[in-house]
């Protein structure tokens, strides 16, 4: 790989070209020199980073910090890393001559090593009893805790912290496990508090270094030398795999999600051809190992629906066929309506994927498309270059492994929202039919019976105002992606208002569909954000916003103007006449096409919105505007 | 010197190979830094298929003694 490494990069004229070269790359088989030069020659082109990271520890991090740019960089995300001096992660905090404003990072990653937080632990734990043994996890606990309050006081960088790694050698050796509270068990507990103190923290993420440096091989991750005569406590070869995990989260934090897993059916989601082999004739069985491997597949694939994306059939098959294999095998892991839509037919599937993402209301660069034939992925490939195609193998054996290992598909948290997608898709169905038989677009709007809780966000809300704010493509006016530290300042400062908005209807529930943001000035109220989720357009609740941000402005400044703007992206189309028919007047519209709107508060007025009931939310109109 | 030697020195340094000479010094070097002296060890080792100790690792002061001692290991005692 070296020659064509050097012939890409020296070819790379800026620092996107060479992200396009590098993509595809498989991280884990990055080796330190190709990383070197990689980041070399990322050092010496244009291109402003999409992230600036800072580590910190008490191990030497330098050539970890270049591996994780070198893997970022191949799964298309610039970071701009920085180390910062050796055990001194708090004086980076607390001395302001060490440059953290400078740097400004979006995100710190913090490692620190137990032998050396806790320096007794090499003697062995032996002497120790179980009390004693606790205080140790007290101790290291409140080493990371005050490290990361001091930093939540200082910056508003997502703050990176890895677990504890447990060492190869245990000093007590096997008598270890005999002692009851021994070095195994101290480390299981400790990173276990450390994954529950922190699990609902919006600012924080515990990265699983320890299950990394496992999945590496311990033997090779830590060698004596190095760490004696430079403090590395990785070693070189088990940087591919760190890196590929902290990529998975710089990637997450950076590139626009997928949404949808589209999934070919023969030799994908079950092995055979259903139109040769009938639907008893296919492999799906337990007891049979390919049953079993696609078996495993579909589990996987509906562990990945549960991280919030959806699923899509794309098949040429008969449809009768497969409802009718559908109903005969009611054990699979899989059911008929965990997907979303469902394209069986005998149309080229590049068509079938422009429809399912029609049907799901969602762009076709969300979507990740799953086949075993070559010549569709290949198809795919060529005509839907937005479209991530994987391409599985023959061997059934590692189709889970495959999945699961995608970065694509990768969330950094999980909402209340993401676990319950595919049922409100659904319901979104069943709305759709609905609109149909009526014809008339008021009565459906009425028929639907919307109705909208308004309330002030808070922490409850965070991931999901979160993942609002970094999703929303479509209904977003300015799409400004606002990371947690943003959004706590806001729910804590009296003078924004950060709201969120919940739907329900006759079909069932919503969710949390919409978040808006007013900041109150001295002479006006400003409108920073509106966005609203794809599933909940065209059916009024637009307008209950904006009627909700105008009866927020006459609460606070009832002679003032209410002000908004547009920023136009490539794909926010539905909001760029929002302001218009929402009665605002257009003031300005820049060259870059921003659009800047006014709107005196005292003539501004609620308009109407059929169908929809507005109900109280945590927090009452007039209780606010006293 | 090992030609083998120079190229890689080039390449982990990041420089030229025609300024990778016997008597190039360590001390002051401004690319032959602690971490890269390691990141070296480690490509020599790999290349060479030699394993240097930590006092030979420490003693390296010019080019010319890292060629030597890549000898001396990869000589049959």
């Amino acid at each position: 790989m070296t020659d064509d490494l050097r012939l890409c990069l020296e070819a790379s004229k800026d620092a996107t070209a060479l992200k396009s070269a590098l993509a595809g790359t498989d991280v884990l088989t990055l080796v330190t020199r190709d990383a070197e030069r990689i980041v070399r020659r990322l050092e010496v082109l244009e291109g402003a980073p999409d992230l600036r990271v800072l580590y910190l520890g008490n191990h030497t991090l330098d050539m970890f910090a270049r591996m994780v740019s070198a893997a970022s960089l191949c799964r298309g995300v610039h970071v701009d890393g920085r180390v910062g001096p050796f055990d001194q992660h708090m004086q980076m905090l607390l001395d302001p001559s060490l440059g953290l404003a400078d740097y400004d990072p979006h995100a710190i990653f913090l490692s620190l090593e137990l032998e050396r937080v806790l320096p007794q632990l090499p003697a062995g734990l032996a002497g120790l009893g179980a009390a004693a043994r606790e205080g140790l996890v007290e101790q290291a606990l409140a080493a990371v805790a005050s490290w990361i309050e001091t930093a939540r006081g200082v910056t508003g960088a997502t703050l990176l912290v890895g677990n504890f790694w447990r060492p190869c050698r245990q000093h007590l050796g096997i008598a270890d496990a005999k002692l009851g509270h021994g070095e195994a068990q101290l480390y299981a507990s400790l990173n276990a508090r450390l994954f529950d103190a922190y699990a609902a923290d919006p600012q924080v993420f515990v990265v699983d270094v320890d299950h990394a440096l496992a999945t590496a091989g311990r033997r090779a991750a830590h060698g004596p030398r190095m760490k004696l005569l430079a403090k590395i406590a990785w070693a070189e070869p088990a940087l591919p795999q760190l890196a590929d995990l902290m990529s998975r989260y710089f990637a997450s934090m950076v590139l626009p999600p997928k949404k949808c897993l589209v999934l070919d059916l023969d030799n994908t989601l079950w092995g055979g051809v259903l139109g040769e082999e009938g639907p008893e004739g296919i492999r799906i069985a337990e007891g049979d190992p390919v049953g079993e491997a696609f078996r495993a597949f579909q589990s996987a694939i509906k562990a990945v629906q549960r991280r919030g994306l959806l699923l899509a059939i794309c098949s040429k098959n008969n449809l009768e066929d497969v409802e009718e294999a559908f109903r005969l095998h009611t054990d699979m892991p899989l059911g008929w309506s965990d997907f979303a839509a469902r394209q069986v037919n005998w149309e080229p599937k590049h068509a079938n994927l422009q429809d399912i993402a029609a049907q799901l209301n969602i762009g076709t660069d969300s979507l990740v498309f799953v086949d075993d034939n070559p010549a569709e992925c290949e198809l795919i490939r060529q005509l839907m270059p937005e479209v991530r195609t994987v391409h599985l193998p023959k061997d059934p054996s590692s189709y889970a492994d495959l999945l699961l290992d995608l970065p694509e598909l990768e969330r950094v948290a999980l909402s209340e929202e993401d676990l319950r997608k595919t049922e409100q898709y659904h319901e979104q169905a069943e709305r759709e039919a609905v609109r149909v038989a009526a014809g008339d677009m008021r009565a459906y709007l009425e028929s639907l019976e919307t109705r909208l809780t308004f309330w002030p966000a808070t922490r409850a809300e965070m991931t999901r105002v979160h993942q609002l704010f970094a999703k929303t493509n479509q209904f977003n006016v300015t799409t400004k992606r606002y990371r947690p530290a943003d959004i706590e300042r806001f729910m804590a400062s009296p003078d924004w208002q950060l709201e969120v908005v919940a739907a329900r209807d006759r079909f069932g529930d919503l969710g949390i569909i919409g978040a808006f943001l007013v900041e109150r000035r001295t002479d006006a109220v400003a409108v920073d954000s509106v966005v609203l989720s794809c599933r909940a357009m065209g059916r009024g609740v637009e307008t209950a916003i904006a009627n909700r941000i105008k009866a927020i402005a006459a609460g606070w400044q009832p002679q003032g103007r209410l002000l908004a703007e547009v920023r136009p992206t490539r794909k926010n189309k539905p909001v760029l006449e929002y302001f218009d028919s929402q009665g605002f007047a257009l003031l300005e519209a820049t060259a870059e096409g921003t659009k800047r709107y006014g709107l005196k508060i005292a003539q501004a007025q609620s308009l109407d919105c059929p169908g929809i009931i507005v109900e109280a939310g945590a927090q009452s109109l007039e209780s606010e505007a006293s | 010197m090992n030609q083998k030697l120079a190229e890689l020195i080039a390449d982990v340094l990041d420089m030229p190979v025609a300024e990778v000479t016997p008597r190039m010094v360590r001390e002051g070097h401004p690319k032959w830094d602690s971490l890269n002296h390691l990141r070296l060890v480690t490509a020599i080792e790999e290349e060479f298929g030699v394993a240097l100790s930590m006092d030979e690792i420490e003693a390296v002061e010019t080019v010319g003694q890292l060629d030597e001692m890549i000898a001396e290991h990869c000589t049959p005692a």
